[in-house]
């Protein structure tokens, strides 16, 4: 065999080897919770705004409220709760619950409905205890 | 897909080729020819949510960039003619799409969410494609030197790389695109043939989030005969 037309086959082989080794893959299992898990995850949320009913709070540039959310599902905020937080699905909504303690280790647990969350901005929203409008919570990874 | 099963897959389509190639060299009349080609890719994709709503947000600016982007492609064809004068050609082959992303519409969440898409479509993806082109002989220069064709036909996609988990979360399993080709081709004596194709293509399943898929393919083939 001449060289160059060795040289053709090898060219030949060796791309159509990368594609099928490289290339082929199947599609893994993903839900909107491993998704929203991916973007919330090793990162620390600054709130940035509070809507109450029709009041917007700014805590733009002044001491705000913020919470970390770890990769192995723990969380800590900065009123010094410690515990862990979980994210499900029902009804393609989603949701975030958090299991923590305060400093006395007093037992905390709360939700909120995830409006939307992306990988730099997150919007919550729950109603209050007593209340009849929700109050939304939008945080940032900028404080 | 495991790595032994992948490895066999590549030495029967290469044992496959290479038996095409021997036959095409053993030839003294032939209807047809094969060819190895290759090509560089220019692609853009418009990704259009008609509206349709998530809970996730994904920074416009980030994510948008109404350009096209550089791929590449390679396989091999079969050209051949139909009653003397009517040509065809069927190829196949493995492309990297790098494309560009247009998002159609954007939406902001006040005050602090500025503009934001709810999807984020996959932007790169390996393929392998099967097209049967019709192809129209011009009558331009002197045709038994030099032969210009028009190009017209469909093609297939099949998308054999993994979907990216923004994309899969709404687009599981829909791994296969139709595409409508037009293109210009030039064969110089038979050396080679260079040529330009135009492909417009769109998932062939219903998708949640639609995407259409525009791509330049810029290329040459040459028959197997003269490189084997």
């Amino acid at each position: 065999m001449k060289p160059n037309k060795l040289i053709a086959k090898l060219i030949t082989s060796c791309f159509m080897f990368s594609f099928f080794l490289i290339g082929c893959q199947k599609d893994a299992d993903v839900s909107p919770v491993d998704v929203s898990f991916k973007m919330i995850s090793d990162k620390t949320w600054y709130l940035n705004y509070a809507k109450e009913g029709n009041t917007v709070r700014t805590y733009i540039g002044q001491p705000t409220y913020y919470i970390t959310f770890l990769s192995n599902n723990t969380t800590t905020d900065s009123d010094g709760l410690t515990g862990n937080y979980s994210l499900s699905s029902n009804a393609n909504k989603l949701k975030l619950s958090v299991q923590a303690k305060t400093k006395n280790g007093s037992a905390v647990t709360y939700s909120y409905d995830i409006v939307s969350v992306g990988s730099n901005n997150m919007v919550l929203s729950f109603l209050p205890a007593g209340q009849t409008s929700l109050t939304t919570l939008y945080y940032s990874i900028q404080q | 897909m495991n790595k032994f099963f992948k490895a066999s897959i590549t030495v029967v389509l290469f044992l496959f080729f290479n038996s095409l190639m021997a036959q095409e060299a053993d030839k003294t009349r032939s209807s047809g020819y094969f060819s190895l080609f290759g090509n560089l890719s220019l692609s853009k994709q418009v990704i259009d949510d008609k509206g349709v709503g998530s809970q996730f947000n994904y920074a416009f600016d980030d994510v948008n960039s109404n350009m096209f982007k550089p791929g590449y492609s390679g396989g091999g064809r079969f050209d051949g003619t139909i009653k003397g004068n009517n040509f065809y050609s069927i190829s196949l082959s493995a492309n990297r799409v790098v494309s560009g992303s247009k998002y159609t519409n954007k939406y902001s969440l006040a005050p602090v969410i500025g503009d934001f898409t709810h999807y984020k479509a996959d932007n790169k993806m390996t393929t392998i494609n099967l097209a049967a082109h019709f192809r129209k002989l011009l009558p331009i220069s002197d045709v038994s030197k030099y032969k210009f064709f028009l190009v017209l036909g469909p093609s297939v996609d099949y998308r054999i790389s993994a979907l990216g988990s923004d994309h899969v979360v709404y687009e599981k399993g829909k791994r296969i695109m139709v595409n409508g080709d037009l293109g210009l081709e030039f064969d110089n004596r038979g050396y080679y043939v260079l040529f330009a194709h135009y492909r417009m293509g769109a998932s062939l399943s219903k998708p949640v989030v639609p995407i259409s898929l525009t791509r330049f393919e810029f290329g040459m083939s040459i028959k197997t005969r003269d490189l084997f």
